[in-house]
């Protein structure tokens, strides 16, 4: 058995929109002391992984290890009837084997589904990747250089030098290129080890930056042709994270 | 079994241009499949996931398919547009673009890479051709998307070919059952008997899983099921009455062939199924016939074959055939159904309340139809008769296709003729009209009848007897009977228009032989117009002048709304003029 009670109602919706752009269906892990979830898309070009410790809700209850496969419609269809100043808990029912989520507000609603039980087990690891980059941007300033570059392809290059990080895109009708350097007030720090250079898909890219609105910067990691993983931190210790797979020459 | 195994076979069979060669290539590619995965490897091999008449398509968009390419390669939209120019196939596309794949995916920093199975390919095409709902096109790009970036090019080809329903490889279900009798029980000569199991189950996955798991006995073992189609029996085809019966020994039944939609109508106490000729279920077109179905067959589960045809409510009469397909729509069913009622003529019964049907002989079938269908204005058991001469036959053909049908179809009546699953064999032969003369100008007709109205039309008349002017004989010989084309309005005024016509009996200047239920003096004239000009062997308009014994009818006519107030009856079109018309439009038909 499980429950937790949530603190902030429209977080959680953002949360829950930020696994949807890439999956259908999600294996949450509960543990005595936080959620999460790991998952590729189906493609296996990204994958998505969710952390939030139990300090982030507001009462917190859990005997074992649970993993439970959910529906992301089903979850999200419910939490969206809850409103801001609602109390919204999610829990398992043992007895009914059944998820429950129960939205105490002006009277008290319960809402009981299904769990499934196909649904491919929560992912162990994540790619083996050093990063050999960082840069801490402003969210906004990260979703516009995709933006930009998508006027003019469908990829963009993402680079990283001693002093500059980089968006460049190339199309028919032109390029775009999109500069921060390190007095930029979009960069907020930039940390290379070595420098980097690759690339990748905008339309997977554009979905990951709808992550911007849980948080106002976001933590970009990239290497030489390797996988980029981009991080939003979630108020109240949790993390948001996206790995996307690159295109090679 | 590895898919790229399979990929190899499809690509030697789609090479190959002898069919015996394919034989052997599929004898050997069932060796390579492990038994339990025979019915998905067969189902793969015609492009499909499951037998067709489960409803489940594959024939994912072009666009959408070169997305889902563009995702798992990395390759720019653009340049699969243009190579799919280039290739003209989307199998094609995907192979080419596999081998410049720039994509990579997360599996390769994972160390997971696995090859791909046939197993995973089948799960993957069922994810995506069952999904529906709002991020339906999303879950398709990425399910396929995600089996492309493991495949290789040529994986990639006929993933590709598959999904999108065109993998054509040319097999026939003959070539598969062959290959199966080969394989599974030693020789090709034993096709025969996986041929009848899946002519009565319409599953060649399964026959094939089960010869594979059971060979021959759990072959023996099949029987009907219903709710599961069967291959419907079909009819050979002659042109002239004396070939039939003398192909026939001399005596067969004839029944009406309607011209509209074969159905295969499946009981299962309260359930209704309704499968086309191709074996479609197409239950949710009709929902009035499964509401028919279970107030008219009497058995508690049963299949029976029919025919359903558009009718006209008031008059009971056919519609053309056209206005039938109206009902094969997506939307507005329920409008449909009030515009187009169906009349359902059944035909043949192959199974009743745990009995099958299909080995008795068609006086048997026929006599049992008569036990469990309770006739009604909506169902009906088709018009029969037994004849012995092909003067019987024809006088039969004639008024069936006056009566809107499209001719005839003679069957044995002998102790052989069972019901032949998916066979064209002479135990059926169809009769068409070799013939038609279409009509192609309107003609001003006499009013001479009426009949009363039922239904929305009751206290008004539901059709009129109309005739056409016989100059030398100076008599109204009737020519049809119309109910269609008139206006609610037309109709409120109808009775009252013809009061002062009405008599107690027919007029001597009116020849027919149709009886109505109301006469009146030849005075009104209407125009009218019809799909074409039939021999009839009741109206007598014209009688002996193209065939001795026959009329000319008019077929489907229908009121244009013009009442013809300034012309006397003797100034209506005349029988010759439509002797005429009848002559100069006859052509072959097909």
């Amino acid at each position: 058995m499980f429950s937790f009670m949530v603190d902030d109602v429209n977080l959680l919706k953002r949360v829950i929109d930020s696994l949807h752009i890439l999956v259908d269906e999600v294996s949450l892990k509960i543990t005595d002391e936080s959620v999460s979830t790991r998952c590729m898309d189906l493609s296996k070009v990204a994958l998505v992984e969710l952390y939030m410790p139990r300090e982030m809700f507001v009462k917190y209850e859990c005997d074992k290890e649970h993993i439970v496969g959910l529906n992301i419609l089903d979850l999200k269809s419910r939490v969206k009837r809850a409103s801001a100043n609602d109390e919204l808990t999610i829990s398992y029912n043992d007895e009914l084997k059944m998820m429950e989520i129960i939205i105490q507000g002006a009277s008290k609603r319960i809402f009981r589904f299904r769990t499934l039980t196909t649904v491919e087990g929560y992912l162990e690891r994540v790619p083996k990747v050093q990063f050999t980059a960082k840069a801490k941007l402003l969210s906004e300033t990260f979703t516009n250089m995709v933006l930009d570059s998508e006027i003019v392809s469908e990829e963009l290059i993402l680079k990283a030098t001693e002093k500059k990080f980089i968006a460049e895109a190339k199309g028919e009708s032109g390029e775009t290129i999109v500069e921060l350097e390190k007095e930029s007030e979009g960069l907020l720090e930039l940390n290379v080890q070595e420098e980097a250079t690759s690339r990748y898909k905008i339309d997977m890219l554009k979905n990951m930056v709808k992550g911007a609105k849980i948080s106002e910067t976001v933590d970009v990691y990239i290497s030489n042709n390797l996988p980029l993983k981009i991080e939003y931190v979630i108020p109240g210790g949790g993390k948001l994270a996206y790995y996307l797979a690159p295109i090679t020459a | 079994m590895k898919f790229i195994t399979f990929s190899e076979y499809c690509q030697k069979i789609e090479e190959t241009t002898k069919r015996l060669e394919m034989i052997d290539l599929i004898t050997d590619l069932l060796g390579e499949t492990p038994a339990e995965e025979v019915k998905f490897m067969i189902n793969l091999l015609q492009g499909k996931l499951y037998p067709d008449y489960m409803g489940v398509e594959l024939g994912l968009a072009e666009k959408l398919a070169l997305r889902a390419i563009s995702r798992a390669t990395g390759l720019p939209q653009g340049k699969l547009e243009s190579l799919m120019v280039e290739k003209g196939d989307v199998g094609f596309v995907a192979e080419e673009a596999a081998k410049l794949k720039s994509q990579s995916t997360l599996l390769s920093f994972m160390e997971e890479r696995s090859e791909l199975t046939l197993r995973e390919v089948y799960e993957g095409l069922e994810k995506i051709a069952k999904a529906s709902g709002e991020k339906s096109q999303d879950l398709k790009l990425s399910a396929l998307a995600g089996l492309l970036s493991k495949a290789s090019p040529l994986e990639a080809r006929y993933i590709l070919r598959i999904v999108t329903g065109r993998l054509r490889l040319g097999v026939a279900d003959a070539t598969i059952l062959e290959a199966l009798a080969q394989y599974f029980l030693g020789s090709r000569e034993k096709r025969p008997l996986l041929e009848r199991a899946y002519n009565i189950s319409s599953d060649l996955g399964l026959v094939a899983e089960t010869v594979a798991i059971e060979r021959e006995e759990g072959i023996k073992k099949f029987r009907i099921h219903p709710g599961v189609p069967l291959m419907p029996m079909l009819a050979q085809r002659m042109a002239e009455p004396d070939e039939i019966l003398e192909k026939m020994n001399g005596k067969c039944a004839v029944e009406y062939k309607y011209d509209g939609e074969r159905m295969q109508v499946h009981k299962v106490h309260d359930e209704v199924y309704i499968f086309s000729r191709r074996l479609e279920n197409i239950t949710h077109h009709y929902p009035d016939i499964v509401k028919l179905v279970k107030g008219h067959v009497k058995a508690d589960v049963a299949i029976v074959e029919g025919e359903a045809v558009a009718i006209d409510p008031e008059t009971g009469e056919l519609r053309p055939f056209q206005e039938l397909m109206h009902r094969r729509r997506k939307y507005g069913i329920k409008e449909a159904i009030e515009k187009y009622p169906i009349l359902l003529v059944v035909f043949d019964c192959l199974f009743v309340d745990g009995e099958d049907y299909t080995s008795k002989p068609y006086i048997k079938r026929r006599e049992v139809l008569k036990n469990i269908i309770l006739e009604g204005e909506r169902v009906k058991i088709v018009e029969s008769k037994v004849v012995m001469s092909t003067d019987e036959m024809e006088r039969f053909f004639i008024k069936a296709i006056e009566d809107g049908c499209e001719g005839l179809i003679a069957k044995d009546v002998t102790g052989k003729s069972i019901y032949r699953a998916g066979k064209r064999e002479f135990l059926w032969i169809k009769l068409k009209r070799s013939y038609m003369s279409k009509m192609i100008e309107p003609v001003d007709l006499v009013v001479i009848g009426a009949y009363h109205g039922k239904g929305k039309r009751k206290g008004t008349y539901g059709a009129l007897l109309l005739a056409a002017y016989n100059h030398e004989k100076d008599v109204f010989e009737s020519v049809c009977k119309c109910g269609t084309g008139f206006t609610d309005e037309d109709l409120q005024k109808l009775p009252s228009m013809l009061e002062p016509y009405k008599i107690e009996h027919r007029h001597p200047r009116i020849e027919t032989g149709m009886t109505a239920d109301v006469w009146f003096t030849p005075v009104r004239v209407l125009e009218v117009i019809g799909d074409e000009i039939t021999l009839s062997p009741i109206h007598s308009c014209g009688k002996g002048s193209v065939k001795p014994d026959a009329g000319l009818a008019i077929r489907f006519p229908r009121f244009t709304g013009r009442y013809r107030e300034d012309k006397a009856p003797e100034q209506a079109t005349t029988t010759k003029e439509i002797v005429e018309m009848y002559k100069n439009q006859l052509k072959r038909v097909e």
